[in-house]
């Protein structure tokens, strides 16, 4: 057995532990200022990390929506452990109800049409884990794959959908137009303000995404608060107890079938969300934009970013949504590289890039208990 | 009468695991089902504590019929059960296995009397207390199995449920939790216990019953059984 990896390592401070012993102010600050970093990220233009080939605000606005997905999958797969494979129903969903009811068949506004979309994406949640909730592992897997393509083809065979071609027209979200905000121009190796090139402050446009992205980032920013009060509440223990051993937490006393059914369609209700964010910035949906490819790429964004883990997830999102973007360069080999790249993650980081703390404090605890049985070889 | 089964059937798909077996269990006694692998005993408990659907018969608890409630209804009565394999949560650590114990309490809320019945586990578990912060999963066989006793004693029953305590254990740390059985026992809490480590459930129990391929073909008191010479024959290892 080797235990040079437990004899060299000395109490190591994990990111989070130090972060937590900073002091509040500090720490404010230091939010504050990753914040307005993240909403400035795509007028920075910061060579080397924005997309050269495609627009940056649209690349950006891309990776948000694949955040907010791996943030809902994570619940369902990373909080309650139920694997599904058909998370892009949801999504499409979300999406469809918007294009129904704002274009195809009434024309609500957007703001009004998203709510409706969630708690219809929710249902649809409850409609489907109801009965396939009571299989469990790979037959659920199954289940909810089947589910995923009923819904594409369903989109595709129903001509009051619009069909193979899709809903057209969707109403952009409201913008209030208030003052421009320039960008940096980085061209001659120094950032300097650009102010021929200029965002309108929520003007939800078709050139420019960058408003799109902003508001996705903050629809983040309140599923990540939902989901650490959530996580932190009686619902998160009762989700990590049925997800280790349902049994045991039956007899604990957890309605494991009714927290179940919770996840999923807490899950279904922020997939339809993003669903419903994309429609409106896509302006025109159609059952292509839903394919099954999407729900692996999910699914990979939750594994690779380490399931269960809030931030893992993110940084799995962004692995997944951003990479292909930037290296658009390499062309059809980017999917070849991108492919590899997953496996490699996979062979070394199996838990994903960053694992929930308790993966990583049962590993740890594993190799001190190795140490303490087989003793420092070198000591 | 704390616990009464009455022709109780149960199958898994076509296969009957257990048929027509009735057993009671009074308040304050220490009780076993003793039987060989496959005769039934786990999923007796399984039956009892809600995780198997009856095919037949009647599970009856405390003058309440429960034969078709929800599993996870049954703690809030007092049934609490520390499941076969202890069933730890791995990835937790030990004061939040323990927490989970009292999922189900109404009175989960008050500190105190929680406090009172973790000060009680962690004096029949010492060894729970040193390492409250431990995740469940990198503790030994042994400290497993007091955690999934512990757990299930926080949520304070009045039937603890004990699927096969003494399973993969080392001979001194059998001894030892029975010992721990008897002491739970005598603070008043009534015991079903599933063994087969028959001679010490035997000598532990005030009443035993035996199983054999899903029937139960003998039963009397721990003391009349040990000194029976079939089961010693069957699961004494003889006079050996």
């Amino acid at each position: 057995m080797s235990t040079s990896t437990a004899q060299t390592r000395k109490p190591r401070l994990d990111f989070k532990d130090r972060v937590a012993g900073l002091p509040k102010p500090v720490k404010i600050v230091l939010w504050a200022l990753f914040a307005v970093f993240l909403f400035a990220l795509p007028l920075l233009n910061i060579p080397f990390i924005t997309t050269e080939d495609s627009d940056f605000g649209g690349v950006l606005f891309t990776v948000a929506t694949y955040v907010l997905v791996a943030l809902g999958l994570n619940i369902v797969v990373g909080y309650a452990g139920l694997l599904d494979l058909g998370y892009v129903g949801f999504y499409a969903i979300g999406a469809y109800v918007v294009g129904v009811l704002s274009s195809a068949h009434a024309s609500l506004p957007w703001l009004v049409a998203v709510p409706i979309a969630i708690v219809v994406a929710m249902i649809s949640g409850v409609i489907l884990g109801a009965p396939t909730l009571r299989v469990r592992g790979d037959y659920l897997a199954i289940v909810t794959l089947g589910f995923g393509e009923i819904v594409r083809l369903t989109l595709v065979n129903s001509q009051w959908l619009g069909g193979a071609r899709g809903i057209t027209d969707i109403p952009r979200p409201p913008g209030i137009e208030l003052f421009e905000v320039p960008s940096l121009d980085w061209s001659n190796g120094t950032p300097v303000v650009d102010l021929d090139n200029t965002t309108t402050f929520l003007k939800f446009g078709i050139g420019d995404f960058v408003p799109y992205y902003w508001l996705a980032l903050v629809i983040i920013v309140l599923v990540l608060v939902f989901d650490i009060l959530v996580k932190n509440s009686r619902v998160g223990r009762a989700w990590e107890a049925t997800r280790e051993d349902e049994d045991a937490a039956e007899l604990m006393g957890v309605p494991t079938f009714r927290f179940k059914l919770l996840a999923f369609s807490l899950g279904a209700a922020i997939g339809g969300l993003s669903g419903a964010l994309f429609a409106g910035k896509a302006g025109f949906i159609s059952p292509d934009s839903f394919q099954l490819l999407l729900s692996i790429l999910f699914i990979a964004a939750v594994v690779v970013g380490g399931a269960g883990n809030r931030v893992g997830v993110i940084l799995g999102a962004i692995v997944v949504s951003y990479f292909p973007e930037r290296f658009r360069e390499f062309a059809d080999f980017r999917v070849l590289v991108f492919g590899l790249a997953l496996m490699v993650l996979a062979i070394f980081r199996p838990q994903g890039i960053l694992p929930p703390g308790r993966t990583r404090r049962v590993k740890r605890a594993d190799e001190r208990e190795q140490v303490l049985e087989e003793g420092l070889p070198d000591a | 009468m704390l616990l009464e089964v009455k022709g109780l059937c149960v199958n898994y798909g076509r296969i009957e695991a257990i048929r027509d077996i009735s057993f009671t269990v009074e308040e304050g006694e220490i009780v076993t089902l003793i039987g060989a692998n496959g005769a039934g005993k786990t999923t007796t408990m399984k039956t009892i504590s809600g995780l198997r659907p009856v095919r037949a018969g009647t599970v009856t608890f405390d003058g309440q019929d429960i034969t078709d409630m929800p599993s996870h209804e049954r703690p809030v009565l007092g049934i609490s059960q520390s499941p076969e394999g202890r069933g730890c949560f791995v990835g937790m650590s030990v004061m939040e296995n323990l927490e989970m114990g009292t999922y189900a309490r109404p009175d989960r809320k008050n500190k105190a009397t929680i406090k009172d019945d973790l000060d009680r586990v962690f004096e029949l578990f010492p060894r729970l207390k040193e390492r409250t912060n431990q995740a469940a999963g990198s503790m030994s066989g042994g400290e497993q199995q007091m955690l999934a006793m512990g757990r299930a004693l926080m949520a304070k029953p009045k039937l603890l449920l004990l699927d096969e305590p003494s399973m993969g254990l080392a001979p001194k740390l059998i001894q030892q939790i029975f010992d721990i059985v008897t002491e739970i026992n005598s603070q008043g809490t009534t015991v079903l216990l599933v063994e087969q480590n028959a001679a010490q459930a035997l000598k532990r129990s005030h009443r035993a019953y035996i199983l054999e391929t899903g029937e139960i073909v003998r039963e009397g008191t721990g003391k009349a059984l040990a000194a029976d010479p079939a089961v010693k024959a069957a699961y004494l290892g003889g006079d050996v």
